[in-house]
């Protein structure tokens, strides 16, 4: 599903240079749950932003699918990333005037589905995660977990391919953490591909594959067939 | 006080740190105050402050009222109905007369002459007025008597420029129309009576003739009276209007004779025509005021944003919630009393500029500014200080000190709340903004509408130039002044790039310059009591196609038209519309009083002509034109017409005129567009500032815009981030961006729409042939806004659309 060859990313710092990812080389299968972990400033969060194509300082190769990332512009970035991927921020980035379903229409606002069809998509989140009780609520009248189970029904809300995930547990006590992670992993055995970042070894686990991040250098790629399963 | 002083001295030190702000501040409010401290000063010192005179309260001018209606109700006062008032009347305790003219100057010494404006008045103007010349004396009755010696008073600025204020200019002879004068006194630098730029005083029943000044409808004198103590104006007006209707009953064949008098304090009669553009001048400088103090609010609250961190930890440390508040108010009086003192000194420069340029206008010389004027300065920038210190300081949010003190998130409600209040203070701005726009565009249009007005004739490359025969040298009636004017004709058509040049006793644009009646000869007589009376012109025969006015019908004077053999007349089309409705004028009999005193008893229509405005603000009139070279008008206006830059002919025609007399001023050297813009001068003047406060309230509202939009975009960002990571493309937030920053600029224009069409009405008498609810100006205004709003936010909301949203993101 995606696939990264020799990815780097710097940034000018005055006359220097300063390198956050060196030649990455990552394949990401569809179903995927994958981990990214490393100590701050390792790369983590960087290596996100590109696979969400916000950022487009990188050099490298970036396939998603059939589709050569790297040769297209940024608005092709942006609708291709429109279409296929949902994000998940830690500090959740609901917006504070906006309801709970409003905020779970904000990314189907952004495509040309009529109104109607979207109300229709709302609802059945809505639904599905649970909060139909809370959908004319504002974010500030929700608990962190209620804003992140929001958080995550927005970024699922289009039917994403890819599900990225940075810090999503990062703001929560333990056991809101355990419930969105139980939420991920159901997502993710409906098909959807995740990758998240996180510190936590205990959210790793409910994931398939652990990549990890060293100054920037990609030091470890493990993947484990019963990983996910394990977590209770 | 100390905490005060504390307080002040740390206010200072912040504005130091942040000198773009605390300059920018400053010259808003520098602008605002000055603007409105230099209009009140002109108000105050023009419309406000009694006139100079000894207990002006009681002085009345005096006008007949002529026939019903609102047209002549306040009509300049005859001779002979004058003298009725002086004799019969018991309320006033003295009556003066006088009447304006333009008279030349010369000197004995080999001075060149010049043309200035004289009053002749009645030896006892200055008494009434309770005024004293300041060198020599005034007049006394015996100077004010038919074949006395001539005697005149300077004003003190001719006797400064022209005699160098030398005091020995008493008992001097200096020649006035060519008659010896002398000189008698100087009056009051101060002093200005009837009009600002009156610069010669001569006794009026020494000056003009009996015939002229004991008539009871020659209406060219102006009266004013000194009231008797204990008599209301209303029982003086009673008084005289009692007197007047017994002469016009003793007199029923004269039609011209009034009914009735009326009256009106003399400073309303001296201000009047200037009192409304001033006072609606005066409202668009509170309004800039005001769009000032609220752009100064919204930088400060923009401000207290940015120190909310900081006042937070204040609150934290034990500062009270009125130490705070007074802290905003310091730094609020601070910017306003520095702006206020630089906005003082603006006002100073400005009413000078304004008595410099416009000296002409009424007590002009009064304007300065005061210990009131300080007062009022004092006043406006406590009022400045308290409205956008207020309006911050109670916005300021100094209650959640924890929530800020741990909150680093643009994103909290306290921020909405502020960019909230900017918006509705920018609304206002906005709204304020459009009025004035408004009110602007439709003095523009007024006076572009004036100024395309189509006189009746060529207005392209036509000199004009003024001259009067002086009565001694070139008596009228008689061929003196005939022969000057043909004589001069002449020789001006031979001059190299003359095309045609022709004489008349006012061009158009000059003004009414009198009317007269007549009586169509072959028309039955009148019913008693009733007349015909129209404009009425002296010209040669080449007149009309130097000044490019078509003859319709007929053709122009005979060759042959000269002195008591000069028995035809041309008429305007408006003239022949009127008095010859459905005939066929040519050939008709007009008797004209002023042709018969030259033995002319009647005047054959030879001819009709385009119709001509006699002012650019008027209608086309009826006129009727006599030939010049009857000898009966000694004055008039040379007009030049050329195909290359006329104006270059200005020198070469006076010298023309010094050769054929070298003591006869030429006043008024102008082409036809110059003498249109200056007969247009109040209109321009009035749209040039109305227009400059306009567009300055413009430039306020686009930076309020611009930084209110700039405030919003650097409180969004973490949410632009979001939307971009979440799917929004950069058109999107574009869009997003402008619509906020919009919102205000487009309520305060439905707003500033409907106030505008409440008040505008205000100014009707200003306009000329505009509706004060033009639908094309207030279009123009909503465009012009909307584009220069949009204009102001494109910057901030482009560069929301090109925020990167992993920076953007990172912010929260």
């Amino acid at each position: 599903m995606i696939e990264l060859k020799n990815i780097e990313r710097s940034y000018k710092t005055g006359h220097t240079e300063e390198w956050v990812l060196r030649r990455i080389g990552l394949t990401i299968r569809e179903g995927d749950f994958v981990t990214i972990m490393g100590p701050s400033g390792a790369g983590k969060s960087s290596l996100l932003n590109i696979l969400a194509m916000l950022d487009d300082g990188w050099k490298g190769e970036y396939w998603f699918g059939e589709t050569a990332v790297h040769t297209l512009n940024r608005k092709q970035r942006g609708d291709l990333a429109r279409e296929r991927i949902g994000m998940v921020f830690q500090s959740y980035h609901l917006l504070d005037d906006l309801t709970v379903a409003e905020n779970i229409d904000l990314p189907l606002s952004y495509k040309n589905i009529p109104g109607k069809d979207r109300a229709g998509m709302v609802a059945d989140i809505l639904d599905r995660f649970q909060v139909v009780a809370k959908k004319d609520l504002f974010p500030n009248q929700l608990s962190g977990g209620q804003q992140q189970l929001v958080g995550i029904a927005r970024a699922v809300v289009h039917a994403p391919a890819l599900l990225l995930a940075d810090e999503p547990t990062g703001n929560l006590h333990s056991t809101q953490a355990r419930e969105i992670m139980e939420l991920f992993r159901d997502l993710n055995r409906q098909g959807t591909t995740i990758v998240q970042v996180t510190h936590s070894e205990e959210n790793a686990r409910y994931g398939k594959r652990i990549v990890e991040l060293r100054d920037g250098w990609m030091t470890r790629d493990e993947t484990f067939q019963t990983a996910a399963a394990e977590v209770k | 006080m100390n905490t005060l002083l504390h307080d002040l001295h740390y206010a200072v030190r912040r504005l130091q740190r942040a000198p773009g702000f605390a300059l920018m501040a400053i010259l808003v409010m520098a602008l605002g105050i000055g603007a409105n401290v230099a209009l009140f000063t002109v108000v105050r010192s023009v419309l406000l402050k009694p006139l100079p005179f000894k207990d002006p309260s009681r002085l009345l001018m005096l006008y007949e009222q002529t026939l019903v209606g609102d047209e002549y109700a306040y009509n300049n006062v005859a001779g002979g109905i004058y003298a009725a008032w002086v004799t019969q009347n018991h309320s006033f305790s003295s009556l003066a007369l006088s009447r304006v003219t333009e008279v030349g100057l010369s000197g004995s010494g080999g001075d060149l002459p010049e043309t200035l404006k004289n009053a002749e008045v009645s030896s006892n103007l200055f008494s009434t007025l309770g005024v004293e010349p300041a060198l020599g004396r005034g007049f006394t009755a015996a100077d004010d008597t038919a074949g006395a010696n001539g005697t005149a008073v300077l004003s003190w600025s001719l006797w400064k420029r022209r005699f160098g204020g030398d005091p020995g200019v008493v008992n001097k002879t200096v020649y006035i129309d060519a008659k010896p004068y002398t000189v008698i006194g100087v009056m009051p630098a101060w002093f200005e009576y009837p009009e600002a730029t009156t610069q010669i005083w001569i006794p009026v029943y020494q000056s003009d003739p009996e015939r002229m000044i004991s008539a009871l409808d020659n209406h060219m004198y102006r009266a004013v009276g000194r009231l008797k103590p204990g008599v209301t104006p209303q029982q003086a007006t009673a008084d005289l209007a009692v007197i007047t209707r017994q002469l016009h009953d003793a007199h029923l064949d004269n039609p011209f004779v009034s009914f009735s008098a009326n009256s009106r304090p003399l400073l309303e009669h001296m201000v009047g025509p200037i009192q409304r553009p001033l006072y609606v001048l005066l409202a668009a400088t509170s309004c800039l005021l005001l769009i000032a103090c609220l752009n100064v609010a919204n930088l400060l609250v923009a401000r207290a944003a940015a120190r909310r961190k900081e006042l937070a930890i204040r609150a934290a440390l034990g500062s009270s919630r009125t130490r705070l508040f007074r802290e905003h108010l310091i730094e609020s009086f601070l910017l306003a009393a520095v702006g206020g003192a630089a906005g003082l000194a603006f006002a100073y420069g400005a009413t000078s500029w304004l008595v410099n340029i416009r000296h002409d206008m009424a007590r002009a010389n009064s304007i300065h500014i005061d210990g009131v004027v300080a007062a009022f300065a004092v006043g406006r920038v406590a009022l400045c200080a308290l409205v956008a210190g207020l309006i911050s300081a109670l916005n300021a949010d100094n209650k959640n000190v924890l929530t800020t003190l741990h909150e680093s998130s643009n994103m909290h409600s306290a921020g909405k709340q502020r960019a909230q209040l900017r918006k509705i203070l920018l609304a206002a701005e906005v709204g304020l903004t459009v009025v004035l726009l408004v009110g602007a565009s439709l003095l523009i249009k007024s006076y572009e509408r004036l100024r395309t007005t189509d006189m009746g004739c060529a207005t392209n490359n036509v000199l004009t130039m003024r001259l009067s025969l002086p009565y001694a040298r070139y008596k009228t009636p008689g061929p003196a002044a005939a022969t000057f004017v043909s004589t001069l004709l002449e020789r001006v058509r031979t001059l190299p790039g003359v095309e045609a040049a022709g004489f008349v006793t006012a061009v158009p644009g000059q003004g009414y310059y009198g009317d007269e009646s007549f009586k169509i000869v072959e028309d039955p007589p009148l019913p008693q009591g009733q007349a015909q009376f129209a404009i009425y012109r002296y010209s040669d025969p080449g007149y009309f196609a130097a000044m490019g006015i078509p003859i319709l019908r007929g053709h122009t004077f005979d060759d042959g038209q000269m002195l008591d053999h000069a028995d035809e007349v041309i008429i305007s089309e408006s003239f022949a519309r009127k008095f010859f409705p459905g005939e066929d004028p040519i050939g008709k009999h007009i008797r004209f009083s002023e042709q018969q005193t030259v033995g002319v008893n009647s005047s054959i229509v030879v001819g009709v002509v385009g119709d001509t405005r006699y002012s650019i603000g008027e209608p086309a009139a009826a006129i009727q034109y006599y030939p010049i070279y009857t000898g009966t008008e000694s004055y008039g206006a040379l007009v030049i017409r050329s195909s290359r830059d006329v104006a270059q002919l200005a020198m070469p025609v006076q010298r023309v005129i010094q050769g054929m007399d070298r003591d006869l001023p030429v006043a008024d050297v102008l082409t036809m567009d110059q003498l249109l813009g200056k007969s247009t001068l109040d209109q321009s003047f009035n749209t040039t500032l109305l227009s400059s406060f306009a567009l300055l309230s413009l430039l306020l509202a686009a930076v309020g815009l611009f930084g209110v939009l700039s405030y919003i975009v650097a409180q969004r960002t973490s949410e632009i981030g979001i939307r971009i990571a979440l799917g929004a493309q950069r058109q999107e937030v574009l869009r997003l961006m402008l619509v906020d920053g919009l919102w205000p600029a487009f309520a305060g224009l439905v707003l500033g729409l409907a106030a505008s069409a409440a008040t505008v009405r205000l100014m009707r008498s200003m306009l000329y042939e505009t509706q004060p609810l033009d639908p094309m100006v207030f279009a123009a205004v909503t465009g012009t806004l909307l584009l220069v709003a949009a204009i102001a936010c494109l910057a901030p909301a482009w560069r929301a659309s090109r925020l990167d949203p992993v920076q953007a993101l990172r912010t929260e």
